[in-house]
């Protein structure tokens, strides 16, 4: 990948606050870029107080116009990451007052955690964890708080729909916060069976304004932010800073249990995938036991496929897409097999779209079935198979194969 | 109103404190409201202990690339004042203060580099998400709706 001047100054900039004697790249990378890019990149993958600060700190010469940009950017996203820090205490100490264990999960307490300033991370909504059984009496707490969820899951939970499968959505009728209100770290499709019990146990305490939030241990957070990067196909820088500043200030990771409980789990290669990231784009340094991991060859196939991919503006991925991210980021055979079940049942079955393309008299409906069997191949083949045949064609160990064949 | 008898006193309580390197951020928690202090405004801050004068602090501006200038600390206070950033009630900071433009006259500032200089306070009250949406609503141009994309899913 060859970074354009926007994008190697975005990553120069990350990249100073591990390494302070980068300031001068900083200064370098700075001259003749457009700075409108640099601000939509800065602006899509929710770094913009990141980039500030670093600019800020580097003393890089930027045009007045865009100093002040940057700057204004930064104080919206502060005083709305305080506003929904604020927000965040009154649901956690309504949810207290009624013995409802509960977690703060990335937002407010991430930032605090991470960053120590609450001021450098970027906010859109609440995460909120509590146990699956307390799920009735949380919604009618944040109903009274005047949440309601979102249009169409009206009245629904965790028992009474199977669509809602970790977390349910509610918005503020007037002021228009979001709240995921999860019981569930992961979609079950995405086979990472952290419970709540086990996080509560292993909770910690951070500071949110100065009130004590519970939020899960360090080691917990660290692989629940290499999954949730997976689960959104790495497709925001900021996930990737968050590892970066986890690795880089928390030096007291206890790297052996987060092993092996990445590897009970079946998501070592998430770890070492999200770890690689936060190293090849932060420029953090990791610790040398996780060297054989980051450095194996499947992930970094998959980390070279995700920084291509990061800095081009296309089409949300697919499900089928993702689903295949999914899969190649996991080790375990049954747990690929897992989610690819997951996908392809519901896919399998005919729907409303195949009634309308072919119209078909009652004594032929069966024949729905193969019809949508015959659509999901021609679809995987195009999405899928061919773009993987491709990439498999233009590398370098298929054009070495195909001069030398082996005899 | 407990003021100290010597010097301006900053205010602690209630008070989310954030420094940065090039300004220091600052919540009120009782009036949910933002401040962001430059860097001058801030050294200025961070000297109202209660024990510090005035023309003490005015001493230490050199230190931030800034004139030892009394009226420089005065305007800082009052701006600190007007935002509930120090101890104690509102106080008397209306002394006959030079406008901004005269401070960068007299001082020989150049335009440029006064504006990052002189001491200033962005203040805002957060706008809570539903505020933000309707502002966005309303300054974007409305747009036709898009049909729905038939690739998002497989349907």
């Amino acid at each position: 990948m060859s970074p354009s001047g926007e994008i190697a100054l975005i990553l120069a900039c990350l990249q100073s606050r591990y390494n302070p004697g980068d300031h001068n790249d900083l200064k370098a990378s700075a001259g003749g870029v457009a700075w409108a890019g640099v601000l939509s990149i800065a602006r899509r993958h929710g770094i913009v107080p990141l980039v500030h600060v670093s600019l800020s700190a580097g003393q890089a010469q930027l045009p007045e116009s865009v100093e002040s940009d940057l700057r204004r950017e930064f104080h919206e996203s502060a005083a709305n990451m305080f506003l929904h820090a604020a927000e965040l205490l009154r649901l956690l100490n309504r949810l207290t007052e009624r013995d409802i264990p509960a977690l703060a999960l990335k937002g407010p307490a991430l930032a605090a955690l991470l960053y120590g300033k609450l001021s450098l991370r970027t906010v859109r909504d609440l995460d909120i964890l509590v146990d699956k059984n307390q799920v009735g009496p949380a919604l009618d707490i944040l109903r009274a708080c005047g949440y309601a969820p979102v249009a169409g899951v009206e009245g629904a939970g965790p028992s009474v729909s199977g669509k809602l499968r970790k977390h349910i959505l509610l918005t503020h009728q007037e002021a228009g916060f979001s709240v995921e209100l999860h019981w569930a770290v992961a979609d079950p499709s995405f086979a990472l069976e952290l419970s709540f019990e086990k996080l509560w146990v292993d909770r910690q305490i951070v500071m949110v304004l100065d009130q004590p939030v519970a939020t899960p241990g360090n080691e917990d957070a660290l692989l629940m932010m290499c999954a949730h990067g997976t689960s959104h196909c790495w497709g925001s820088l900021k996930w990737i800073c968050d590892i970066a500043q986890a690795v880089s200030v928390q030096p007291g990771l206890d790297w052996s249990r987060i092993l092996v409980q990445a590897h009970g789990f079946g998501c070592s290669r998430m770890l070492f995938l999200g770890l690689a990231l936060a190293r090849e784009l932060c420029g953090v340094s990791l610790p040398e036991e996780l060297e054989p991991g980051v450095n194996s060859e499947k992930v970094v196939r998959l980390s070279r496929e995700v920084k291509s991919a990061m800095f081009v503006e296309k089409a949300p991925l697919v499900n089928l897409e993702r689903t295949l991210t999914f899969i190649r980021s996991r080790e375990r055979f049954r747990d690929r097999i897992r989610i690819a079940l997951r996908f392809i049942a519901p896919e399998l079955r005919p729907n409303a779209r195949d009634r309308a393309l072919v119209r078909l008299p009652d004594s032929l409906q069966f024949l729905y079935s193969p019809f949508r069997l015959v659509r999901v191949l021609l679809f995987c083949w195009k999405r899928a198979i061919l773009p993987i045949l491709r990439t498999a064609l233009d590398s370098p160990r298929f054009r070495d194969w195909a001069a030398s064949p082996p005899k | 109103m407990k003021k100290s008898p010597l010097g301006p006193l900053a205010r602690k309580e209630d008070l989310t404190i954030e420094d940065l390197p090039s300004e220091t951020v600052v919540y009120d928690r009782t009036r949910n409201r933002m401040h962001c202090l430059n860097r001058s405004t801030s050294f200025i801050w961070k000297r109202c202990n209660g024990d510090t004068k005035v023309e003490e602090i005015a001493a230490q501006l050199p230190e931030v690339g800034l004139p030892a200038d009394l009226d420089l600390v005065r305007r800082a206070l009052k701006a600190l004042d007007r935002a509930h950033l120090l101890a104690g009630g509102p106080a008397s900071f209306d002394a006959a203060l030079p406008s901004r433009r005269q401070l960068v006259q007299r001082l020989g500032l150049a335009a440029g580099t006064a504006a990052a200089l002189l001491p200033a306070i962005t203040s805002a009250v957060a706008p809570t998400p539903a505020m933000a949406k309707s502002k966005d609503d309303h300054d974007k141009p409305k747009k036709p709706k898009k049909a729905k994309k038939s690739d998002l899913r497989f349907d």
